[in-house]
């Protein structure tokens, strides 16, 4: 057992934390965050430099290096590509070639449409619906929460294509298409008011009859909601990755207040909780990069998958409230107050800690419930 | 236990907040407090709280101050705090200053800085010759006539019309109020006679209450969203997780309500510590679990959770902080100097 990262994967952590010290300064970082603004002018840095790597590892360390910086410049630098894994694995090579391709180049950007006003961690309660009518497939609903709502070109959406067989079998006939954004009866409202990651687009979207040809259809008709399933288990490794930027970030600013100020470090009370924060921090880390190992080499564990965001997003809470309460007003008017707003959206998207612990308890009983 | 004449007084607070307060709050974040909220706080006497009628003030007691802010914090931490400033820090500040009797009608307003305290580095200092000199940090309500400092020697001295706004602050918490630097030159200033320790060891309490109206507000408005939002064909509540969480989080609330209300009718500087420390570390959890249960919906703005989150860890700073409060208390608990070896 090797804990060590192989060098290309420590050279890229380094190379990605150079750009972000390079191009992420505070006055920026707060200029997006007030005015609720995409920076896409840190994207296109990102996309000129050769950040952005398909390697999993290599995205993984660069998710949480950029975050350890600043989490809504951060995002901003691999957003735009949100939910092309489900195009990767499932999609035609005219899909690939139309869809795909534009997103990894820097050309153009998508998002990933499953929540709505009624159902968010209940995916299987969505209500919008996609339907054939006279050979055309037609999609109705609304959607909530939708990353890059408002900027992307195309989303991969999730919708009804017949109601459930049953109750108990709700998580039936759901459906992926890929929606572009110009299309007749797709519009969007941008949500403003976050109280964190303002820098990140977030729109609502209403579909009101809007023809989805058939070679828009992703995956197979019917198992969309298992299309999800295994989406999440790959988004939440990069979820964990992004809270355990934020929570190695306040660490950082603690250990450094430490390192400059004497009397501040001399507390045994401030010492004991660097100690702990970092020991969390650390835990995390192995936690998230297990569950990573298991991902990338195509054995996706949803048990570890479930713990690493459930334990990273706790972490990068804590680790940003405990930084605030030992630093004071010294943390409060700096970066360090935007972490703390930012960090608990990790908690909530991509599954909240209750759908991560309930999942966690389900697979371990699948796994070893009859013992 | 709480008497009938404060009985009512809760009653009549939380009408005025539930009626004036809560249906801008959103606006208070966004906006500001506009002089339409100040008219009638100062029209019901509470922005002078602690002053006396003849002075405009409700001349409210330890309790009825307590009840005040922590009704008002459930609706807006921000309406709280401005009534917090304006009573505990400044109006406690100016004795018996005519100026009270100007902040209490809402002609015009004052405020504290912390700076030159001990243990406050981060709040700047000034210096007192025969001008005032100086950088202050972290000044609420900057736009106020009156300012108000220690001297550094512990006493208080009071400014007008004599500080220079100088640069806005990042602002977690208590958005309604602005919150800023200024610079201080100033030949002209006054001694209000009151000693700053006087002032600080008045101050637990009504924090200790606006924490606590942060968990009330967080944890009610937790308990009804729960009761209405459906998830996997069931309401929020009937999941233990939430249903739990959230009533153990009440009956802590009503447990620590019970014991700041003991604290305000017998008024220990130890008990004041205690119940600040509880009660601070409550609101933090409290609205952190109302908030999760809110999911995205409590991320934002609109639903009125979210700022409980920011206020709260804000409130457990900008006065001072954890190791400053700990190292109080321990000192109250031991009754000597402790932690710290």
């Amino acid at each position: 057992m090797d804990f060590d990262l192989p060098e290309e994967i420590v050279e890229k952590k380094k190379r990605v934390r150079e750009f972000a010290l390079k191009h992420f300064d505070m006055e920026k970082a707060k200029y997006y965050d007030v005015n609720e603004k995409f920076p896409f002018e840190i994207r296109k840095k990102a996309m000129e430099e050769g950040i952005i790597e398909y390697d999993p590892w290599a995205l993984l360390v660069t998710i949480e290096e950029l975050f350890t910086i600043d989490a809504g410049l951060g995002f901003s630098v691999f957003s735009p590509f949100f939910g092309n894994e489900n195009i990767m694995l499932l999609g035609t090579d005219e899909q690939k070639k139309k869809y795909l391709d534009p997103v990894l180049k820097g050309e153009k950007i998508m998002g990933f449409a499953v929540t709505e006003p009624v159902a968010g961690s209940d995916v299987a309660g969505i209500q919008s619906k996609i339907e054939k009518k006279n050979g055309k497939w037609i999609l109705n609903g609304n959607k909530m929460f939708i990353t890059n709502g408002s900027i992307a070109d195309y989303l991969v959406v999730l919708a009804r294509n017949a109601p459930p067989p049953s109750p108990e079998k709700r998580h039936h006939n759901m459906t992926f298409s890929i929606v572009e954004m110009n299309w007749k009866g797709v519009s969007k409202n941008k949500l403003t008011g976050k109280m964190g990651m303002r820098a990140s687009d977030t729109a609502e979207i209403i579909f009101e009859n809007v023809e989805v040809p058939e070679e828009n259809i992703l995956g197979e008709v019917g198992k969309g909601f298992y299309i999800a399933m295994q989406f999440f288990n790959i988004s939440r490794i990069y979820v964990a990755a992004m809270a355990l930027g934020i929570g190695q970030g306040a660490l950082n600013r603690l250990i450094r207040k430490a390192g400059e100020d004497k009397e501040f470090s001399s507390s045994e009370y401030v010492q004991f909780t660097i100690a702990e924060v970092a020991t969390r921090v650390e835990a995390a880390r192995l936690l998230t990069y297990k569950a990573a190992s298991y991902l990338f080499q195509m054995n996706p564990d949803p048990v570890l998958t479930s713990m690493a965001k459930y334990y990273a997003a706790e972490t990068g809470t804590y680790a940003t409230e405990r930084a605030l309460s030992m630093l004071g007003l010294d943390g409060a008017v700096t970066e360090l107050e935007r972490m703390f707003r930012d960090a608990k959206i990790n908690e909530i998207w991509e599954g909240s800690s209750e759908i991560e612990e309930l999942t966690i308890y389900r697979m371990l009983m699948k796994k070893y419930g009859g013992i | 236990m709480m008497d009938e004449e404060h009985a009512v007084l809760e009653s009549v607070i939380r009408e005025f907040a539930q009626k004036e307060i809560e249906p801008r709050v959103k606006s208070i974040e966004t906006s500001g407090i506009d002089s339409d909220i100040l008219k009638k706080l100062v029209s019901q006497g509470f922005l002078g709280a602690l002053s006396s009628p003849e002075d405009g003030g409700a001349n409210l007691d330890d309790l009825g101050y307590i009840i005040l802010l922590r009704e008002l914090a459930s609706s807006s931490p921000s309406v709280a705090f401005l009534v917090f400033l304006e009573n505990s820090l400044v109006i406690r500040s100016l004795g018996r200053d005519s100026s009270v009797r100007e902040i209490s009608t809402g002609n015009y307003l004052g405020t504290f800085s912390f700076a030159n305290l001990v243990g406050m580095k981060d709040y700047g200092s000034i210096t007192v010759n025969s001008r005032i000199k100086g950088s202050l940090r972290s000044v609420f309500v900057p736009e106020s006539r009156i300012l108000l400092m220690d001297d550094g020697k512990g006493e208080i001295i009071k400014t007008e019309n004599c500080h220079r706004i100088s640069g806005e602050e990042e602002q977690l918490g208590f958005r309604g109020l602005k919150f800023s630097r200024v610079d201080m030159d100033c030949e002209k200033y006054d001694y209000t006679g009151i000693k700053t320790e006087e002032v600080m060891k008045n101050i637990h309490l009504p924090v200790a209450a606006m924490a606590m109206g942060i968990a009330k507000g967080s944890i009610m408005k937790a308990i009804d969203y729960a009761g209405q939002r459906d998830a996997f064909m069931h309401k929020l509540k009937d999941f233990q997780p939430i249903a739990f969480n959230l009533s153990k989080a009440y009956s802590e609330l009503d447990a620590l309500n019970l014991y700041l209300i003991d604290a305000a009718l017998q008024r220990d500087y130890r008990k004041d510590l205690m119940i600040k420390t509880l009660s601070l570390d409550f609101a933090k959890r409290a609205s952190k679990l109302a908030l999760q249960t809110h999911g995205g919906y409590g991320y934002l703005l609109d639903f009125g959770i979210e700022k409980f989150y920011r206020d709260s860890m804000f409130l457990s700073v900008i006065l001072g902080n954890e190791i400053f409060d700990m190292k109080e208390l321990s000192m109250e608990i031991f009754g000597s100097n402790s932690g710290y070896v």
